[in-house]
């Protein structure tokens, strides 16, 4: 039972922390700019400017929660860790596993409040754009909240993956470049996969990079897997089997990066 | 009053400077180039996971580089990366409409970019089977530049079969087929695109050959004017003015002359596409230098 | 009687570098410290002291042997329910106020909420932070986070305060302050442990000590018994009549240390005080002052460094001429 009220009250701390940081709340800020935008950079389309508005909005905010989540990971984990600030809370009477969980969830309470902040600034965009469209097509909502979702899916796994690099890392800016690899990875792994798969490369791969290449395709997350944007983009039907899997993917990689977060935190020596 | 005065004269030479040069900078125009992309795989990994953005990025950049070089610089686009480019955007988003739209908009008066321009409007059918406008563009350019109606009726069935809009193709198709009217169909086609763009340089240059044929179709309208009184083909178009039937010979807006052929039909010797006087010489200049 | 701090044969050693150089901090260290004491833990830099700390709040793990809190192994984190602990250079969330940062290391310590703000409150007030309460840690300058480290330290009314060099960061007030909080808790039976090189605390807070040299431990045992050994020799002054003469008098053959108009100091041993005192005043003098020989802490820690230590050889970098 105390474990549960400690990693609640490290999370609401992390949180204080994440919300008071002037580089988040700047990057909010110019997420609220950068979507009420949107009007300006769809008037550009010639023929599909809702489609465009609401390719802008959500990419936007994925582009921002990542970038805010890759910087709470550097200045509320890797920094702490650091600057010995988490010392306090590592001396009290908690597990290391609490801290861990704790910190974990602060940075998804984060991550849902800066989800939900650019979501409701890109629904507007995306409204104040379709007002000014005549014969505007209908826009799936449901697929645009399931665009979110995975948005903020792939925020949380890129949280836990910046924990895990700072459980061995002993130095803040390797957890930051680390997980900012992830994220580059994670985006390309189906693009090169799906590249092998059409046999265009045959002849330039050796068998070992193409071994190389699949083995990395299925260890690094497929971050792919959660884009729904196109769905909301077009307004495409999404089957619910495969929605059920995507979340339940990027649930499961986000769950096995905590867990080793965990482990690896346990025998960990603080600076 | 000495903060004032450190404000006051640096913004004064500011304010100078910008009167001064920016005319002059105006006047010597870097040459505007179109960007060669990297290969697509590259740009679907840089993108990360932003596919659709970097298509329409790629989409705009065409588009007010189209604009800057043909209606405000008057300087002959560089067709062939453009192409390149709209195809590497519709590669990374195959549902680009606007790509597709540009890509008729640029090429489809280019005889020799029609297979390949076809081919690009094939990979938006794929991708927006419930959108008529690609068949239509596609029929549309088999008819008018490759001359091959069969194909260009099987397209025009396919748009027609999914537009709402049955009038429009029953009107068209009735010209295509029946009149073997090529200027009269040409012309419904080109208002109808026109209609559907708010593009001011496609636009123009679209309105240009709308022009151009609206001038064809008027002179061979009063060809068949003179065959009905005269009972005879006049010998070339002044005969027909001399008769009386018209006032004058209208000017080619793409600056050719026109001319009457044998079978009656009205043709330009600007063969319809656009000359660029200087360009060529000012761009040789550009490269001796 | 249960210890406050006991460590059984603790080691920590580190592989460093790209061969694994194996560097060791601490070396089967054997500690006992008693309930209700204030113990000083002494040693130059990179002594151990630090390491052994956090091995202690478990911040680092040990390579060897085990260390138990009030008999709580140290690998459970309940070890650390009964104790407050200061670092060297205390660090808080600094986006905290200091209110927020009691609410929260109050709930890690399973405190209510009405106990933690009446804590809070108390503690403020007694490291004169009262007004800087709801103020975000931030804008604090360094003393007010060390003040405000103790208020952390002593927030669960620990029975156990782990305290690593609290005294090197302060001002002369903040010393004091230290000081006599110290002195407070040791009066309400509350154990002390503290890791310092500042020599006078060490002679007026410590009742034990225990004497780090690189990662060894050279001695534990009583301040007095370190300063001043058994059959140690006393420092006698003593005023004589203006006439007198040392090399006329009985006291010529002890060893004078110096004098200064009619104050001469000798040193003698502890068995000859009764008969100098006696035979001071039968030649007219009187006592000045009578005060056991001290050992300089300096003098201690020299002579234990220049020990035997079987593996310092690897440490001592070798000059070569």
């Amino acid at each position: 039972m105390h474990a549960f009220a400690a990693i609640w009250a490290i999370g609401i701390a992390t949180m204080k922390g994440g919300l008071r940081d002037r580089l988040i709340q700047s990057l909010l800020l110019a997420g609220f700019f950068f979507l009420f935008s949107t009007m300006v950079f769809s008037s550009f389309s010639m023929r599909q400017p809702m489609e465009v508005a609401i390719n802008y909005s959500l990419a936007t905010v994925q582009i921002l929660a990542v970038l805010i989540t890759l910087f709470l990971g550097l200045n509320l984990l890797s920094r702490e860790i650091e600057s010995r600030a988490g010392h306090g809370v590592l001396t009290q009477p908690l597990s290391r596993s609490a801290y861990v969980l704790g910190k974990f969830f602060g940075l998804m309470l984060l991550c849902c409040i800066v989800v939900a902040f650019l979501a409701l600034c890109a629904v507007i965009g995306v409204l104040l754009v379709r007002a000014g469209t005549p014969n505007a097509p209908l826009i799936l909502w449901e697929n645009f909240g399931l665009s979110l979702m995975g948005i903020l899916l792939i925020s949380l796994l890129l949280g836990a993956a910046s924990l895990l690099f700072c459980a061995v890392a002993t130095s803040a800016i390797l957890p930051f470049l680390a997980t900012i690899a992830i994220w580059v990875i994670g985006n390309s792994t189906q693009t090169v996969k799906n590249y092998l798969d059409a046999n265009i490369a045959d002849q330039a791969m050796t068998p070992q990079l193409k071994a190389i290449i699949t083995g990395a395709y299925y260890v690094f997350p497929n971050l792919s897997l959660l884009d729904f944007k196109v769905y909301a983009i077009y307004g495409l039907p999404l089957a619910a089997a495969q929605v059920g899997f995507a979340l339940t993917y990027g649930l499961a990689y986000t769950i096995v990066l905590l867990t080793l977060a965990t482990r690896l935190f346990q025998t960990r020596d603080m600076l | 009053m000495k903060q004032l005065a450190c404000l006051a004269i640096p913004i004064g030479l500011l304010v100078w400077l910008l009167v001064t040069f920016s005319p002059l900078y105006k006047n010597t125009l870097e040459p505007l180039r179109f960007p060669t992309y990297p290969p697509t795989i590259a740009l679907e990994i840089m993108s990360l996971g932003n596919r659709e953005l970097v298509s329409t990025f790629i989409f705009y950049n065409a588009q007010f580089y189209f604009g800057e070089k043909y209606a405000w610089r008057q300087e002959a686009p560089e067709y062939q990366r453009l192409f390149v480019a709209l195809d590497k955007a519709t590669d990374l988003d195959p549902r680009n409409m606007d790509c597709y739209y540009l890509a008729q908009g640029l090429f489809s008066d280019i005889t020799p970019a029609i297979p390949v321009l076809n081919r690009l409007l094939e990979k938006g059918m794929r991708a927006r089977p419930t959108d008529w406008y690609l068949p239509f563009f596609i029929g549309a350019n088999y008819y008018f530049q490759l001359k091959d109606p069969v194909n260009a009726a099987e397209y025009m069935q396919k748009a027609a079969e999914i537009s709402p809009d049955k009038d429009f193709f029953a009107s068209l198709s009735a010209r295509m087929l029946y009149q073997g009217n090529q200027t009269e169909a040409a012309i419904a086609y080109l208002k109808a695109f026109i209609k559907q763009t708010n593009n001011p340089a496609i636009r123009a240059k679209l309105t240009l050959r709308l022009h151009s044929l609206q001038a064809i179709a008027f002179l061979e309208h009063s060809v068949a004017d003179f065959i009905k009184a005269k009972g005879r083909l006049p010998h070339n178009l002044e005969e027909v003015v001399h008769a009386g039937l018209i006032d004058a010979i209208p000017a080619d807006p793409y600056g050719g002359t026109f001319y009457l052929e044998n079978s009656g039909r009205v043709y330009t010797t600007s063969k319809l596409t656009e000359t660029w006087k200087d360009h060529d010489k000012r761009h040789q200049d550009q490269q001796s230098r | 009687m249960t210890s406050a701090i006991k460590t059984s044969n603790l080691g920590k050693w580190y592989k460093k570098g790209v061969r694994g150089q194996k560097i060791e901090a601490l070396v089967d260290l054997n500690l006992e410290v008693r309930e209700g004491e204030v113990f000083g833990f002494i040693g130059g830099n990179g002594a151990g002291k630090s390491t052994t700390i956090k091995i202690l709040m478990g911040l680092n793990r040990p390579t060897a042997g085990q260390a138990f809190i009030f008999d709580t192994r140290i690998d459970d984190p309940a070890a650390r329910d009964r104790v407050g602990y200061l670092s060297e250079h205390p660090q808080f969330y600094d986006f905290l106020t200091p209110l927020e940062l009691f609410r929260l290391m109050g709930t890690l310590r399973r405190m209510e909420g009405k106990r933690i703000h009446q804590r809070a409150d108390e503690l403020l007030h007694l490291v004169a932070l009262a007004d800087a309460s709801n103020r975000r840690i931030k804008g604090f300058s360094k003393g007010m986070v060390q003040r405000l480290g103790i208020a952390v330290a002593l927030l669960g009314d620990p029975e156990l305060l782990i305290l690593d060099e609290p005294m090197s960061g302060l001002d002369p007030l903040g010393r004091h302050l230290v000081a006599n909080i110290i002195r407070e808790l040791q009066q309400q039976g509350k154990t002390i442990f503290f890791s310092t090189h500042i020599i006078p605390d060490i002679e007026t807070l410590c009742d034990r000590v225990g004497i780090l040299v690189r990662g060894h431990q050279k001695y534990a045992g009583s301040i007095h018994e370190a300063l001043y050994p058994q059959g140690s020799r006393f420092e006698i002054t003593v005023r004589m009549p203006e006439q007198w003469k040392v090399e006329q008098s009985s006291f010529a053959r002890k060893p004078l240390l110096w004098q200064k108009n009619v104050l001469y100091r000798f040193e003698i041993e502890e068995t000859e005080i009764a008969a100098t005192v006696q035979a001071v005043m039968d030649q007219g003098g009187s006592v000045a002052t009578l005060e056991p020989k001290r050992r300089s802490l300096e003098e201690l820690f020299l002579q234990l460094s220049e020990d035997s230590v079987p593996n310092l050889g690897d440490a001592v970098p070798t000059t070569v001429s």
